[in-house]
């Protein structure tokens, strides 16, 4: 017969013993839930779940049976009376103990009637089967595949669904190259797993790295070379439960999955390492196949982790460009406030100085330069001044032109606004003392500050700009355009401010257009 | 109330584990055979099936394959449930789309484990 088929049918032995003690084990479960309930009855709690560990005792000792190692050429009869040998005692014991339960269960007067007894009925009949099925195992004597029939062992049927499910099968499955050639550390301290695995994923397009400890696992992953982890739990040192909760940070700060090997008595284990943040969890002894399947999902799901974290980076930097780029037109508070959700901001601030200046000399200028050095004369000297600005911790508003226009004491107030702002005209000055004449223009700068309340904020919906507003803007626009080239103009208001730490020189008294008449002063020094 | 989708051909087992799953607060329907299954899927529209391998009529593969080409049933989680004994169950069962496998004897809390996994997804 096909070592196959025969693989399969040794398989359906086994299950078919499995099955009564699926029921024995299920019901008595099922009595012992249902008793707790019904004070009456709770007493034989106990008596249910002995029935049950009497059913998973017998379990227990048939997978050991079943587990034995044959030499492939023996036959399937003879397998099946090495393992029935090997079924010892305590199998026999336990039928006869949960057989004794059943009956005695039975017979109890508190029972009859009851929907339980049905349940316990079923127990019995399996515990029946059972034993036909194991008394038939123990004294052998078969010669063919019939004789396990005719003894209840297998099914006609059984033979036909193997049959069935062998052709479904024989299709043998090859792994393919994967979709995602990663890097795969693999830690087990057992070097022939290892040896193993590591040939068989470099067969489907893996590179490989083993690490007998975690220690070594460590260094490989802080390199940030791994692109998923096949972990061992029982290894010597730390094991590999401890390994996950200790390095779980890491990895997930890299999006590296973890798929747990065990055997499949440690499933308390996997649970817990599922918890602690293992993506997967394969049993040993595995089929290559699975865990093959297995890894491409969890590398599927890195891959598509990874673009997301790639894509939130991009997206990070695009808000911090025009994050920047709103910090260039609008001071940062205006900024973070336009951001919240105010549509319009228009703050009223007591005390403040504006300042304009014009570049004397700016229009014969023009006529000799070509556009292209215009603005390249117009950006130096703008430039210059947005650098004082900065030093001195001043508000630039705008240009209109050849004009420049500063503040001072808003967003942020300042007791010393307008000493600020007569510094910045101080400096503007000098910077045109440098350079004096060019293409044989006499070039200079016209300053005039005043001080006072004005509204200052952002309006509209499109290309903000930070603006100014208020009779103190336009007098300042006034102090300019009736200044002096190469000198600082001053209203009253600013002069008031300002007399104690600068020289001036009072003008007298001069027309102000729409303004009438104003005292007004100019800074010596 | 979660309802589950049972597809088991075993009288007992299919009455067992129903009733155990009844009493943990799931709505359950029964299938007995492959076909009554893609039926129930397809009418019922359950929240998850526990699909036994071997059954008649179309087996367990068969249904899963099936339900798993369907647009309509696709997303619908499966897990198989078999006897330990054919290793191979499980790679088939996970090459043709399965959610999750459990082996027989069932045990309870690690089938509501894996099904409680599934239904949060």
């Amino acid at each position: 017969m096909d070592k196959r088929l025969e693989a399969l049918l040794l398989g359906k032995i086994r299950h078919n013993l499995k099955t009564h003690l699926n029921v024995i084990i299920g019901y008595a479960e099922l009595l012992a839930e249902s008793v707790e309930e019904e004070p009456s009855l709770r007493s034989m709690e106990a008596g249910f779940g002995a029935m049950r560990e009497h059913g998973e005792s017998i379990l227990l000792h048939l997978d050991k049976a079943f587990a034995i190692r044959y030499a492939d050429e023996e036959s399937i009869l003879a397998k099946l009376s090495s393992i029935a040998e090997d079924f010892g005692h305590e199998i026999e014991e336990s039928i006869r103990v949960g057989g004794r339960l059943v009956e005695q269960y039975l017979d109890d007067a508190s029972l009859a009637g009851s929907p339980f007894v049905g349940d316990l009925e079923k127990i019995g009949q399996s515990i029946r089967q059972l034993d036909a099925a194991v008394s038939a195992l123990r004294d052998g004597g078969f010669v063919s595949i019939d004789d396990l029939i005719d003894s209840g062992i297998l099914a006609k049927s059984d033979v036909e669904l193997v049959d069935l499910h062998s052709t479904n099968l024989n299709v043998v499955l090859q792994p393919e190259k994967s979709e995602y050639p990663s890097h795969i550390l693999i830690l087990d301290d057992n070097p022939n797993i290892a040896h193993y695995l590591s040939r068989k994923l470099s067969a489907v397009g893996h590179e490989v790295s083993h690490a007998p400890t975690t220690t070594a696992a460590d260094a490989l992953i802080r390199e940030g070379k791994v692109d998923l982890v096949l972990l061992d739990i029982l290894m010597p040192g730390e094991n590999g439960y401890e390994f996950l909760k200790r390095a779980m940070p890491l990895l997930n700060a890299g999006n590296v999955p973890v798929i747990v090997l065990s055997s499949l008595d440690e499933m308390h284990t996997i649970y817990r390492c599922l918890e602690a943040g293992a993506s997967d969890y394969v049993s040993k002894p595995c089929k290559f196949i699975t865990l093959n399947a297995r890894i491409n999902s969890a590398l599927e799901r890195k891959h598509l982790k990874d673009k997301e974290k790639e894509y939130l980076e991009v997206i990070e930097r695009e808000k911090e460009k025009s994050d920047k780029l709103l910090l260039n037109i609008l001071p940062f508070r205006i900024a973070e406030r336009l951001k919240t959700k105010e549509g319009t901001i228009a703050d009223s601030h007591p005390g403040c100085s504006v300042l304009f200046a014009d570049i004397v000399g700016f229009t014969p200028l023009s006529e000799k330069l070509t556009p292209n050095q215009l603005v390249e004369f117009l950006n130096e000297t703008f430039s210059a001044f947005d650098s004082f600005t900065d030093e001195i911790g001043l508000e630039k508003i705008k240009t209109i032109g050849d004009n420049y226009m500063v503040a001072s004491g808003v967003p942020e107030p300042r007791d010393d606004h307008a000493e600020a702002l007569v510094e910045m005209a101080l400096r503007m000055l000098r910077y045109f003392d440098g350079i004096g004449t060019l293409k044989g223009e006499s070039i200079s700068v016209r300053v005039g500050i005043n001080s006072g309340p004005v509204v200052a904020g952002v309006i509209g919906r499109k290309k903000f700009i930070y603006d100014l507003w208020g009779d103190t803007v336009n007098t300042a626009s006034r102090m300019e355009s009736h200044g002096v080239a190469g000198a600082v103009h001053l209203s009253e208001s600013t002069a008031a401010l300002v007399g104690e730490s600068f020289d001036l020189e009072a003008r007298g008294e001069m027309e102000i257009k729409g303004k009438g008449k104003m005292k007004t002063y100019l800074v010596r020094g | 109330m979660k309802k589950i989708l049972l597809i088991e051909d075993n009288e007992m087992n299919r009455d067992m584990l129903s009733r155990r799953l009844e009493r943990k607060g799931f709505e359950v329907i029964l299938a007995e055979d492959g076909r009554e299954g893609l039926e129930k899927l397809g009418e019922a529209k359950p929240d998850l099936v526990l699909l036994d391998v071997s059954l008649p009529v179309l087996d367990g593969f068969e249904v899963l394959r099936r339900a798993k080409a369907e647009p309509e049933t696709s997303s619908i989680p499966v897990i198989i449930l078999t006897a330990h004994a054919m290793d191979a169950d499980r790679e088939k069962s996970f090459e043709l789309g399965a959610d999750d496998f459990d082996t027989k004897p069932i045990d309870l809390e690690g089938l509501l484990a894996k099904m409680t996994a599934l239904l949060e997804e």
